[in-house]
């Protein structure tokens, strides 16, 4: 049975499966009020909150969560859950998501698209999934404008967000230019 | 018109700024109009002005239009 590895590693970034030790950092992380302000839950996290969250997901099949790391740091947070309850390995339709800390450098960088190609072609590669799906606040430009080069379409409104989704083939077409920048060589690559 | 100001002109174009907003100390991440798919236009548009090819490290570098003049100097831009 597909289903996502435990570590994804692909354009220079390495997506970690989330552990213990990873989720006070994240708790941190969303509780800032640059990477809260974006979320659909505005409110604060207690630690206690964040490990009863930990503890729930441990058995669920339908999510899987990770922690970003470029050049050996830690720097952001990325998610996979299935609409409805159903299975990673089932779903055909997948909300994938990242944030990153607020000092991250690959904030505003053409690096940020490098953990979302890695989990997005995961999924697609690993899973069964047809479409993956994305929900934005309508303020928040920045992830439109973000998705939307990825080769997310707008397909309507839910709850006052909006709702975006892709299927392999237009991620495919739309992702072709990051990809071959992201996949140049590194200063003092012999050709 | 002299390659520092085709590098403010190119920033201008890429990020949709106006002549006045362009200055050595802009950065990422200062100004909501550079963001990650921004970034992406903007070495479009240095290479395709400044008729150079960057690598990925220098692509990850360019957090300013100060460093962007440093490494296009790098890649034989006269400034």
């Amino acid at each position: 049975m597909p289903k996502l590895p435990d570590q994804i590693q692909a354009f220079a970034v390495r997506l970690l499966r989330l552990q213990q030790g990873h989720i006070e950092q994240v708790r941190q992380w969303r509780n800032h009020p640059a990477v809260a302000q974006h979320m659909l839950s505005q409110g604060y996290i207690s630690p206690e909150q964040q490990q009863a969250w930990f503890e729930r997901i441990q058995t669920a099949a339908d999510r899987r969560y990770y922690l970003i790391h470029w050049r050996d740091q830690a720097c952001g947070f990325a998610s996979v859950t299935s609409t409805d309850s159903v299975p990673l390995t089932q779903a055909e339709d997948l909300e994938a998501a990242i944030y990153f800390a607020p000092d991250s450098p690959l904030r505003g960088n053409l690096l940020a698209f490098a953990p979302a190609l890695a989990l997005n072609d995961a999924c697609f590669a690993q899973l069964p999934a047809q479409r993956l799906l994305a929900r934005v606040k309508p303020d928040n430009q920045a992830a439109l404008r973000f998705n939307q080069a990825m080769g997310y379409r707008q397909i309507g409104e839910e709850n006052g967000l909006i709702l975006l989704a892709m299927n392999a083939a237009d991620y495919q077409r739309a992702s072709q230019s990051i990809r071959a920048l992201l996949n140049r060589p590194g200063r003092g690559a012999v050709a | 018109m002299n390659n520092n100001q085709r590098l403010f002109a190119s920033f201008a174009t890429a990020l949709n700024l106006s002549p006045e907003q362009v200055h050595d100390e802009l950065a990422y991440n200062s100004i909501p109009q550079w963001d990650s798919v921004a970034h992406m236009g903007l070495i479009a548009q240095l290479e395709q002005e400044f008729g150079v090819m960057l690598d990925t490290d220098d692509i990850i570098d360019m957090s300013s239009l100060a460093k962007a003049r440093e490494i296009l100097a790098r890649h034989g831009v006269g400034f």
